[in-house]
C-alpha cells in the first residue's frame, strides 16, 4: 500500500524570513501536483490540527539555533528530539504538540522528518526573506522529493528502518547541492 | 542604592548581542555578588507602522489576524473595530452581537487550552515537579487523558461555530467597517446554541477540576501568595456600561494598586493614557501610564506601570456579567485576601474564572433573538481619517490605530499588543526573582526555572507570530561582576539544553 505523505509547511508569509515555509510550498505544489502539501500560519498548539492521518510526515519550518549559517537545512527526526518546557506557554511548539496528539491518541504518524531553515529574521513585519534563506528553498524541495521517493520504495528495498531511508534521501541530494547545505541533528 | 546612571557607563547595548529571538536578561552585581540590577528584554516585532503605511485600511483585518499565529481573531477583531472608527460608522445591534459571539468562542477556546495545556504544566502540574514532567505530558498524566480528548473535542466544536460565522476559524472573513459579512440563520444559532451549552458546563468543570488539583495543592498556593510572585501595580482592563469584563467593547478602565478606579476612558483617546518608555539598555518599549509620568520600574501607588490579562480585568471590574462566573469571581477574592490580587500566578485562575464568562456569554448571545437578524451592516459613507480599535486579547488589552488619507490609505500607524503592556512589570518580576536566587555572585540552573515561571504567568506574546522551531524561545542569562565584566552565561538553548560558560 502506498503510504500517505503529508507536507506540511509552517511560516508567515508577513514576517521576513518566517515566510520560508510558504515560499517552500508554491515550489513544492508547482513541481509535485500530486504531493498533499499543506500550509499554515497556524501556530503552537492549533497545529494538532494537521499531524493526524498521514502514514509520514514531513514538517517544514525556519529555525534560530545561531548555531549553524544562515540558510543551512536542519534535518531531523521528531523521535529523536525531547520536547523543552518553553518560556511562555504562547510558545508551545510542534515537538509538544505532537507528543500531545500521540497522548491524547489521535492518529498521529510514527514517522515525523523535520526540515528547518536556519533564519536570519523572523522579527520583522513586511521584511523581506535574506538571501540565503532564500536559497534554501531549492535543497528543501530536492530533499522532501527524495524523501518521497524514499519511501514509495517496495518492501523489497526497504529495510524497515526509516532512519536508514532518511539518510539515503540526504546521500542523494547532499551530492547535488552540496552537503554542507545540511545538517542532521 | 547607587544611582542608574552609574551602571549605564557598564552597560553598552552591543547590537551584535541583539540575538534575534533570544530572550536576554543581564544581571548585574554589587561587589557582595547580590542583584544591583537586571534587565529583561525579549525580542518584539519590528517594523508594523513601515509594514502598514501605504496599504488600503480596509485589508488590515486580514493582514492583520496574521501577525499572531496563535490568537488571530483578536487582532482581526481590533482592526475591524479600528475600522468602524476610521469610517465613523456603527455596527447594527446583530453586527455586534455576531462579533462577539464569534470572539467569545475564540476567548473560551483560547482560554482552555491555556489552562489545560499551555499554563497547566506550572499549576496542575506544579513547580516543584522535575522539569521533565512539566510539560503537557505531565498535565495528561494528571488530568487524565480521557479530559485531555474533552479539551479537544470542547476546541473541536468551537471551531465549528468560528467556522459557520466566519467561513473558517483561522483567518475568517468576518469584520467589514460598520458590520459582519454574513448573517446567522436559525439552523445555525441552534447548532450554535447547543455547542454553547456544552461550553458551560465545560466551564464548570474545569473550575472544578481546578479546585481540586490545584487550589488543594497548598505548596503551589503558598507559591501563589508568595512575595516573589507578587507586585502592586496599576491594573487595566475592558469593562461594559457596569463596568463589568468584556472582551468584545467598552471603555478601557485602570484601577490603582489600592483598587479604586483611576481612570476610565474610551478607546480613541488611549494616547492620553497610555505611553511608551525607551530604556537605553533595550529595545523593547516599556508601556505606563501617561498622566503620572515614567517613574522607573517600581510598583506601589508611586508607580505609573499597570498590569493587563485576567488578573487584571477581574481587578479592574466590579464583577463579571454572568451568573456562574460571577460567583467564581467572588470565590476567587475571597480565597486570596480580597481586591486587588496582586499575585501574578493568580493569573491561570483569573482565567479559569474568565472562562466561565467566555462560555456563558457564547451561550446568552446565542440564545438571542436578534443574533439571527439580517441586518448586520451599516455601509460606510464618511471619508475615512483615523480609528482606534481595542479588544481584550486573552492576554491584555490590544490596541490598533490608523490614520489613513480620504482614500482610505494607511498614513499612519500603531499597534500595542498585549504584551507591550505588561512588558514593565515583567521585567520588574525578572528582576525580582533573579535578586531572590542570586546571592554571592551563584549563578544556578534554578534561576532559569524560576524566572520563566515568573514570566511565563505572563504568557508574553513576544514574538508569537514567528513559528520558528521549535516553539520555545531560547532563553539567555549573562551575569556581570560589579566592575560590568561578564562574569558567568547561562545559555538555555533552542533544545531544552543549558550551557554555562
Amino acid at each position: 500500500m502506498t503510504p500517505q505523505i503529508r507536507i506540511l509547511c509552517l511560516g508567515n508569509e508577513i514576517l521576513a524570513d518566517d515566510a520560508f515555509g510558504l515560499a517552500a510550498a508554491d515550489e513544492l505544489r508547482r513541481r509535485f501536483p500530486d504531493m498533499e502539501v499543506v500550509f499554515t500560519t497556524e501556530a503552537g498548539f492549533h497545529l494538532i490540527d494537521y499531524l493526524s492521518d498521514a502514514d509520514l510526515l514531513v514538517v517544514v519550518d525556519s529555525i534560530q539555533t545561531t548555531n549553524v549559517p544562515p540558510g543551512t537545512l536542519l534535518v531531523f527526526r521528531n523521535a529523536d528530539i525531547k520536547s523543552p518546557l518553553g518560556p511562555s506557554p504562547h510558545y508551545v511548539g510542534l515537538f509538544e504538540t505532537l507528543q500531545l496528539a500521540r497522548k491524547l491518541l489521535l492518529p498521529v504518524p510514527e514517522e515525523v522528518i523535520i526540515l528547518a531553515v536556519e533564519a536570519v529574521d523572523c522579527m520583522t513585519l513586511g521584511g523581506e526573506m535574506h538571501a540565503a534563506v532564500k536559497s534554501a528553498v531549492g535543497p528543501v524541495v530536492e530533499l522532501v522529493q527524495e524523501i518521497a521517493r524514499c519511501w514509495k520504495l517496495t518492501d523489497a528495498e526497504h529495510d524497515g528502518n526509516p532512519a536508514h531511508d532518511l539518510e539515503h534521501a540526504l546521500a542523494a541530494v547532499s551530492a547535488r547541492c552540496g552537503a554542507d547545505r545540511f545538517a542532521v541533528i | 542604592m547607587p544611582e542608574t546612571k552609574d551602571l549605564r557607563r557598564r552597560i553598552t547595548i552591543d547590537p551584535i548581542t541583539r540575538l534575534e529571538g533570544h530572550g536576554k536578561i543581564e544581571v548585574f552585581l554589587n561587589e557582595h555578588g547580590s542583584v544591583e540590577r537586571a534587565f529583561f528584554q525579549v525580542p518584539e516585532l519590528r517594523g508594523f507602522e513601515k509594514f502598514a503605511q501605504g496599504r488600503p485600511a480596509e485589508e488590515m483585518p486580514q493582514i492583520t489576524s496574521r501577525i499572531c499565529g496563535v490568537c488571530p481573531t483578536a487582532h482581526h477583531m481590533a482592526s475591524t473595530k479600528a475600522l468602524d472608527g476610521l469610517y465613523r460608522v456603527t455596527p447594527p445591534p446583530a453586527a455586534r452581537k455576531i462579533r462577539e459571539l464569534f470572539y467569545s468562542a475564540f476567548v473560551t477556546e483560547d482560554h482552555a487550552l491555556h489552562v489545560y495545556f499551555l499554563g497547566g504544566p506550572d499549576f496542575i502540574v506544579g513547580p516543584k515537579a522535575p522539569a521533565a514532567e512539566r510539560n503537557v505530558l505531565g498535565v495528561i498524566a494528571k488530568v487524565g487523558v480521557e479530559v485531555g480528548q474533552k479539551v479537544i473535542g470542547m476546541r473541536r466544536k468551537l471551531r465549528e461555530i468560528m467556522t459557520a460565522i466566519g467561513g473558517k476559524a483561522v483567518h475568517p472573513v468576518l469584520g467589514l467597517p460598520g458590520g459582519v459579512a454574513k448573517h446567522i440563520t436559525p439552523s445555525e444559532q441552534e447548532k450554535i446554541k447547543q455547542i454553547a451549552k456544552e461550553a458551560v458546563d465545560f466551564g464548570s468543570f474545569t473550575l472544578e477540576t481546578f479546585n481540586k488539583l490545584v487550589l488543594q495543592n497548598t505548596e503551589y498556593v503558598d507559591l501563589i501568595r508568595s512575595d516573589a510572585f507578587t507586585h502592586r501595580t496599576y491594573y487595566m482592563g475592558m469593562v461594559d456600561e457596569a463596568n463589568l469584563v468584556n472582551f468584545y467593547d467598552g471603555p478601557v478602565r485602570v484601577v490603582t494598586p489600592e483598587g479604586k478606579e483611576w481612570k476610565k476612558f474610551a478607546a480613541e483617546k488611549y494616547l492620553d493614557y497610555i505611553a511608551e518608555h525607551v530604556e537605553p539598555w533595550s529595545y523593547v518599549k516599556f508601556a505606563y501610564l501617561k498622566p503620572l509620568g515614567w517613574k522607573g520600574f517600581t510598583e506601589g501607588s508611586e508607580s505609573s506601570v499597570y498590569c493587563v490579562a485576567p488578573l487584571a480585568r477581574l481587578n479592574t471590574a466590579q464583577g463579571m456579567a454572568t451568573p456562574l462566573a460571577q460567583e467564581a469571581y467572588q470565590q476567587y477574592f475571597a480565597a486570596l485576601g480580597g481586591k486587588p490580587v496582586h499575585h501574578t500566578l493568580a493569573n491561570h485562575w483569573a482565567r479559569v474564572v474568565e472562562l466561565l464568562y467566555a462560555a456563558e456569554r457564547l451561550k446568552e448571545l446565542a440564545e438571542d433573538p436578534e443574533i439571527t437578524d439580517s441586518q448586520i451592516r451599516t455601509l460606510p459613507t464618511e471619508a475615512p481619517r483615523e480609528g482606534v480599535g481595542v479588544v481584550e486579547a486573552p492576554r491584555g488589552t490590544l490596541i490598533h490605530h490608523y490614520q489613513t488619507d480620504e482614500k482610505g490609505i494607511i498614513q499612519k500607524a500603531n499597534m500595542i499588543v498585549a504584551t507591550q503592556n505588561n512588558a514593565a512589570r515583567i521585567a520588574m518580576s525578572v528582576e525580582k526573582a533573579a535578586k531572590g536566587l542570586i546571592s554571592d555572585g551563584n549563578v544556578s540552573e534554578g534561576i532559569l526555572n524560576m524566572v520563566e515561571m515568573a514570566f511565563r504567568a505572563y504568557d508574553p506574546c513576544h514574538g508569537c507570530a514567528t513559528h520558528s522551531l521549535p516553539g520555545s524561545m531560547p532563553l539567555l542569562v549573562r551575569v556581570h561582576d560589579h566592575r560590568g565584566d561578564v562574569q558567568a552565561t547561562l545559555r538555555r538553548d533552542w533544545d531544552g539544553s543549558i550551557r554555562r560558560s
